[in-house]
């Protein structure tokens, strides 16, 4: 047996390895499609090493197989489906949704070896390790608190703050209960201290997401990614499956890594994310600064003659350019640009949307060759050379006031749009970003806004350029 | 898997089933992000005015593209 078992690790390392070549071919464009492969032919092999493992030890039931192979491949189906489905727009509450059925397995692993043994009565104290109570805990926490995410993307849940007087009274004493119960599982064998850990843990996750607003969001589903990695790893430790393992550690590092990088991207530590309570009302400083200023509005026709004898223009998207489905109508005014010349480029913040990369992927969805999108850092440098800045559906992360200090994005990282000779802002109307604040651009004396859904203000810009250069 | 009774059976179903979301959702969604950053032909002549998706499609990639098109959109 031991002998068999070891050939299973051994598969089990060739996995792991696998796992780490998908990743690092991830690293590129050009090589990305064939790491996923890599890493779902490693997976394929995990599973079917597991299934030989199981069927050798013979410990599984008839009942148990059914139950095993009818829920996997439901849940097989069920994510297929939904994978295939979903709006391209929709893709942050679904990666969300993902992450909270990965937590959520990974703590049911724990609970259900937890149980499994008090139901034979021996040696129930001895799966008591840090492992389980971690991944219960972890586990728990990333299911709820996915789940409150993705339903605040899908405008289920309001997207603000919710925030409430003692909510950080609450959370200290569901974190002290929560730990208090695991502590007692290690002297006590106790299934209802198992599920006050389960039930503290949900509304721990509940309570960490509500507080935090939509524009956070990147940052948060990262985090609640590097959860589930970790959860995942911790279920590895318990049921002692090596692959599982390292592709939790794998998740939970690189999740860890891209959520520090979001947090640096918006000058806040994730503890000011999490605590939430950003540009909540107490901000009145920011807001009364452009009282008596003018702003300029715009429309197609005249938006259109700026960009058609432009020799430079920089798009700059954001959420409203999701939330619209505004990506073909970009794609198409900026081909059309192009096709007169026009040098085009799309400035990408490392925040903006609702998800790590959320743009890059809208834009790519919609043709727009790669090599057209520039970070931030690459980016900023050029809005001094563009005639036009086109702003849609961006705002926060264009506000020159971060450069200030004594306001809610003091310190932020911004698109430097103000720089460019003239900037159109598309927008719906005059309402403030998720700070809450007044973005200066908008009061800038270079700067029209043209107040249309992003959409319609597309085609109707792509139109009024035909006309005017046709 | 050696539960004796209906609870363990429930927990257990719970997780395959998550477990199967996770992995075989997560996979699909990332391979088909991963295809929209696929180098794309130069854009072709003559494009279908208003609907970039068929005028990209008509560059070269023809049936093929289509179909994969429509299957990735499920429409």
């Amino acid at each position: 047996m031991s002998g068999f078992n070891g050939y299973i690790q051994l598969v089990y390392v060739l996995v792991a390895a696998m796992f780490v070549v998908g990743l690092h071919l991830m690293n590129s464009p050009a090589t990305a499609r064939r790491g996923n492969q890599v890493a779902q032919a490693g997976m394929v092999i995990a599973v079917v090493a597991t299934l030989i493992l199981l069927i050798h030890a013979g410990t599984v039931t008839a009942t148990g197989w059914v139950v095993l192979i009818v829920g996997s491949l439901l849940g097989s189906a069920v994510g297929l489906w939904a994978a295939r489905t979903v709006q391209m727009t929709a893709m942050p509450q679904l990666v969300s949704a993902f992450n909270a059925v990965g937590g959520g397995a990974a703590a049911l692993v724990a609970v259900y070896g937890y149980y499994d043994a008090e139901s034979r009565v021996t040696g129930v104290l001895g799966t008591t390790s840090v492992f389980t109570v971690l991944d219960v805990l972890i586990g728990s926490v990333t299911f709820s608190g996915s789940v409150i995410a993705a339903g605040k993307l899908q405008g289920l849940i309001p997207g603000r703050p919710i925030i409430f007087k003692g909510a950080r009274l609450v959370n200290l004493g569901l974190a002290v209960v929560a730990v208090g119960a695991a502590a007692f599982m290690f002297s006590t064998a106790s299934l209802p201290a198992l599920l006050i850990v389960v039930l503290a843990s949900l509304a721990l996750g509940v309570m960490m997401v509500l507080p935090i607003g939509g524009a956070d969001m990147p940052v948060v589903i990262s985090l609640l990614n590097a959860f589930t990695g970790t959860a995942v790893a911790m279920a590895g430790f318990v049921i002692g499956n090596w692959a599982l393992i390292v592709a939790g550690a794998l998740v939970g590092a690189s999740g860890s890594i891209l959520t520090k990088l979001m947090a640096d991207a918006m000058n806040r530590s994730l503890a000011n994310i999490i605590l939430g309570g950003f540009g909540t009302g107490d901000s009145a400083v920011a807001v009364e600064a452009a009282a008596d200023a003018q702003v300029r509005s715009i429309a197609a026709d005249d938006a259109a003659i700026q960009l058609a004898y432009a020799s430079k223009v920089i798009i700059v998207p954001g959420y409203g350019l999701a939330a619209a489905q505004a990506q073909h109508g970009v794609a198409e005014l900026a081909k059309m640009l192009e096709e007169r010349g026009i040098e085009v480029s799309y400035a990408i913040h490392p925040v903006a949307g609702r998800m790590p990369g959320h743009m890059n992927v809208l834009l790519a969805e919609a043709n727009v060759p790669y090599p057209q999108l520039k970070e931030m850092d690459e980016i900023n440098p050029e809005f001094a050379r563009a005639d036009v800045a086109l702003v849609i559906g961006a705002n926060d992360v264009t506000n020159p006031a971060a450069r200030r200090p004594g306001n809610d994005i003091s310190g932020m990282p911004i698109l430097d749009v103000d720089q460019a000779k003239a900037i159109i802002v598309v927008k719906r109307s005059m309402g403030t970003g998720y700070a809450g604040m007044e973005n200066e651009l908008y009061y800038d004396p270079k700067t029209s806004m043209y107040f249309a859904d992003a959409k319609k203000a597309m085609a109707d810009l792509t139109a009024a350029v035909k006309t005017l250069v046709g | 898997m050696t539960a004796h009774n209906a609870v363990g059976y429930v927990i257990a179903f719970i997780a395959a089933f998550f477990a199967g979301a996770n992995v075989v959702g997560g996979s699909v969604v990332t391979g088909r992000m991963l295809k929209m950053f696929r180098r794309k032909p130069p854009p072709a002549q003559g494009q279908v005015e208003g609907q970039p998706e068929l005028a990209a499609v008509n560059g070269h990639k023809g049936l093929k593209g289509l179909v994969s098109r429509m299957n990735r959109t499920g429409s």
